[in-house]
């Protein structure tokens, strides 16, 4: 190549612009990362570690050993984005596989293969919204962590879209509240169900019958809880989004995880993200592709759906297998027992003096809204003391609220630890008391 | 050439083809309270039916492997896709990503249980800040597009801030990502693109013709996505500071640089690094990735939150920041990613990443110094990380980037990007990172000027080693299946 030096591939770099040496420190030997990240992580906590019931959407599940044998194929891992299908079938099969389970599962057509996480999907939904119906005041329930609206608003600046919260009565919507704030200007409305406390929306079935036809009726799930429960698409959804950590993605302190995004044939072409379809090859076999990349932003740019190129594809692919491994009887089994699991500890903790499980009247999955009758920052931080995370105080997220926080539970706990957790609030109140 | 190549097929049923009722996979752990389902949902809320496949687990775990020998990645071989930079992915990244304390991590656990993945991520934080050149970096952006919508609301909040609320602009080049004028879209700007000077650089003159009082902030990549270390940075840097405009550097060409120049000493002042690009956490087949944000001095405060803070020997998460911009994810980052790329750092450290840019750039000069003489680089600067030669001249006999494309495939090497940037015809854009040794780059090479001297015949054929052959993708898109229920009736 005629060169004397490495420098000399560099030499277009002016001068005063090249870096002698990084202040980082030396290169270490894979023994010594291993080590630190080791000691590092032993100075950490994890659910194996201590007693949790945290959740507010992510939830310690077991994982199927298997989950992590399938996303550790070297082959799919270490690809990328299947731009040339021929040889791309395995992930593309892959992706297409949950595009199809998370079909059935929410019951609707279209599925793109991920957002980042859910807040990013609801606001990916309401631009779609908007997109549809060209309206731009979107309704939002009151009963939101600050930290989701605080993204969505982010993903609405551009499109100057409004959005205004439709308050909650009884520990869900208020429809009546609903119907009064309808109108014309009026794009869409999102209800998470279960809600932010947990708690099914009776609600739900009857807000499409309400909206009138041109509004978008978005609708979040948690999606363990679609074994048993009726899946958005058969009470009217045009979108439906979710948090998909719940379905065999480990929780890894929040991330990466998928947004689930969902919707009708009928919008598809308005859908953000990445879209795998079924097609032949030369010879008639059946053969998956990428498609509708005309709405992406390679092709698109400035007038892409959306921004969104590199997405969550594995841990989307993690879902898929925990799906097909608990299968149609071990996926409803599942929900059977954490809500059963729900009941039993919401049952056990109203008997104790001064709380009051479920707060609000309704039903509920793994996940249910507790009142107590002291400081409940108190008396969360002297469950910690000893060594039970016992819940997410949810207080501070509507104003109205004093003193509530969620349990979580999930098939992990064992009856002796429902015992302690019973004690350790028991304890906890007579201190902070 | 000998082709010995050829990629499994099989013809694997999907999942729910393969299911028969009453196989299971997975076992639950015994309850002894079950309820009734119609005392644990509201009237009308219970689900009738669910369609889910019911598949033993060795059928499950054959079907996936069955998958992955019929896909490919930088573990199967060479993959220079240009921009894309697909380098090996470290297997100890994995294992500290797979600590089992990690994995059952709940994001909303108290700050003194997590002490050392925050450790992780403000050193990584650090440790971005000193290779950018830059002051504050945030971990919280999932990909390289929701750092350049994050890097971008900044430099909206800044603007306003200030009380300069007409900077409604963001300039791109012609050859910029797709991404950025997406992203910028969607942070509610106006799009001004400018055309690339005949040398590849950016056209200073239409630059300052562009620029003006509603220029919120022009966007480049640097080497550029030609591969082309952008000879007038001084002057781009100039022009549009002296126009009030903040300059974004989008990081995916950042594994030309590292440890050999900085976007900071460059004076740009938000950019932003692919973490599954230059920092070698896997792709995962389309992600998860990961986008860190870093910024100048004076954009700090309007970081997102929270921010990782370290106080004496404590670590905490900060959102008492009254500037910020909030937040553009739930939570805190792709923690798995970011703890991967930790690992990647450490192993190389200073000494070891600026290697890895000068080897990625050595790889990158001699794969064009053997096939420039066929396959024309429209460009003569010098070679980065990537380049973009051109496919134009196989037209005379029918053939196209996108049949070299093809034949490679069926050599069984990763093709180029292709058709892109937009601005040379019959692009091939290639990319080989530090990864790849001299054999692998002769490999490669060879099988390109062996493929420039195939007919149209053979173009037309390939690939057939592949799993399936060319597919319909124009079909695809025409008679949409997006789910296992759309497949037409079988007659």
């Amino acid at each position: 190549m005629g060169l004397r030096s490495i420098d000399d591939l560099f030499q277009d770099i002016p001068e005063h612009l090249r870096v002698k040496e990084l202040d980082l420190p030396p290169p270490m030997s894979e023994v010594e990362v291993i080590r630190e990240a080791d000691s590092l992580m032993n100075a950490s906590k994890g659910g194996g570690d201590m007693l949790m019931f945290l959740g507010g959407g992510f939830y310690d599940h077991f994982i199927p050993t298997i989950v992590d044998n399938v996303v550790s194929r070297s082959e799919l891992y270490t690809s990328y984005t299947p731009y040339q299908p021929e040889m791309s079938q395995g992930i593309l099969q892959a992706l297409f596989e949950y595009q199809s389970l998370m079909a059935d599962l929410v019951q609707m057509e279209a599925v793109n293969t991920s957002m980042y996480d859910l807040p990013t999907a609801i606001g990916e939904a309401i631009l779609m919204s908007n997109r549809i119906n060209h309206r731009n005041v979107f309704l939002i329930p009151e009963l939101m962590t600050k930290d989701k609206e605080c993204v969505i608003r982010n993903y609405i600046l551009g499109a100057k879209m409004e959005l205004r919260k439709v308050p909650f009565k009884n520990g869900a919507m208020d429809l009546d509240a609903l119907k009064g704030m309808l109108g014309p200007e009026i794009s869409g409305v999102y209800l998470e169900n279960p809600n932010m406390l947990g708690l099914f929306d009776p609600g739900a079935t009857e807000i499409r019958s309400i909206l009138d036809p041109k509004m978008v009726y978005v609708v979040g799930v948690n999606p363990t809880t679609l074994g048993i429960a009726k899946p958005p698409g058969a009470y009217g959804a045009d979108i439906v989004v979710g948090e998909a950590q719940p379905l065999g993605i480990h929780l890894s302190y929040g991330g990466p995880s998928t947004g689930i995004f969902a919707t009708t044939m009928q919008h598809v072409r308005k859908m953000p993200g990445r879209i795998i379809g079924a097609s032949k090859d030369e010879l008639g076999r059946r053969a998956f592709c990428m498609t509708l990349s005309t709405r992406e932003q390679h092709i698109r740019r400035d007038r892409a759906t959306s921004n969104i190129c590199t997405n969550e594809a594995l841990t989307s692919i993690m879902a898929a297998a925990y799906l097909a491994s608990l299968g149609k009887n071990g996926f409803r089994s599942l929900g059977i027992q954490l809500a059963s699991r729900g009941r039993h500890l919401a049952e056990r903790m109203d008997k104790l003096d001064g709380f009051t499980a479920p707060a609000f009247k309704g039903h509920f999955f793994n996940e249910f809204p507790v009142k107590v009758d002291v400081d409940v920052c108190s008396l969360l931080t002297e469950c910690e003391k000893r060594g039970v995370l016992a819940g997410i105080n949810v207080s501070e997220e509507v104003s109205s609220m004093k003193n509530i926080f969620t349990v979580a539970t999930t098939e992990m706990h064992t009856s002796k630890d429902y015992d302690k957790l019973i004690e350790v609030l028991k304890a906890a109140r007579e201190v902070v008391q | 050439m000998k082709h010995t190549y050829q990629q499994a097929r099989y013809d694997e049923p999907l999942l729910i083809e393969k299911g028969r009722p009453g196989r299971i996979g997975a076992s639950l752990p015994p309850w002894d309270d079950n309820r009734d389902l119609s005392a644990l949902l509201p009237a009308g809320m219970v689900r009738e039916d669910l369609k889910l496949p019911e598949i033993s687990e060795p059928e499950m775990i054959r079907h996936y492997v069955r998958l992955s020998q019929m896909n490919y990645g930088t573990d199967s071989g060479i993959y220079p896709l240009g921009s894309c930079t697909m380098k090996y992915n470290p297997k100890v990244n994995d294992r500290i990503a797979s600590h089992p304390t990690l994995q059952r991590m709940h994001p909303l656990q108290p700050e003194d249980t997590v002490q050392g993945v925050l450790a992780m991520m403000y050193e990584l934080q650090e440790a971005l800040c000193e290779i950018g050149g830059m002051a504050g970096c945030t971990l919280q952006p999932a990909a390289g597009a929701a750092g350049e919508f994050t890097g971008l609301l900044i430099a909206r909040k800044y603007h306003e801030t200030r009380g300069d609320l007409k900077r409604d602009e963001v300039i791109v080049p012609d050859s910029a990502h797709g991404t950025n004028p997406a992203s910028a879209v969607m942070a509610g700007f106006k799009i001004i693109e400018i055309k690339s000077a005949p040398d590849g650089s950016v056209d200073l003159n239409a630059l300052k013709g562009a620029l003006s009082e509603r220029t919120a902030a022009f966007m480049i990549t640097n080497p550029s996505t030609l591969g082309i270390f952008e000879k007038n940075i001084c002057e781009v840097q100039q022009a549009c500071h002296d126009a009030g405009a903040l300059l974004y550097y989008d990081g995916a060409n950042l594994n030309a640089l590292m440890g050999k120049a900085r976007p900071g000493d460059m004076g740009f002042d938000i950019m932003h690094y692919n973490l599954h690009k230059t920092f070698s956490t896997p792709h995962g087949g389309g992600g998860p990735g990961s986008g860190p944000v870093a910024v100048s001095c004076d954009l700090v405060k309007y970081l997102p939150v929270p921010m990782v803070v370290k106080e004496g020997k404590t670590f905490r998460l900060d959102y008492d920041r009254p500037d910020s911009i909030g937040k553009v994810k739930g939570l805190y980052g792709n923690i798995g990613v970011l703890v991967r790329a930790w690992a990647f750092v450490k192993v190389l450290g200073g000494t070891g990443l600026k290697r890895a840019s000068e080897l990625a750039v050595l790889n990158a000069s001699y794969i064009r110094s053997r096939i420039e003489s066929v396959y024309p680089v429209p460009f003569t600067a010098p070679t980065k990380h990537e380049f973009v030669a051109s496919a134009d001249f196989l037209k005379e006999k029918g053939g196209s980037a996108k049949d070299v494309a093809k034949m490679l495939a069926e050599r069984g090497l990763h093709p180029p990007t292709n058709y892109f940037p937009m601005i040379v015809s019959e692009a091939l854009m290639i990319e080989p990172t530090e990864s790849e040794t001299m054999e692998e780059l002769d490999l490669f090479s060879d099988a390109l000027l062996d493929i420039a001297k195939r007919s149209a015949e053979e173009y037309k054929l390939a690939p057939r080693t592949t799993t399936v052959s060319r597919v319909d993708e124009i079909g695809a898109a025409k008679n949409l299946i997006l789910n296992w229920n759309q497949f037409p009736k079988e007659q």
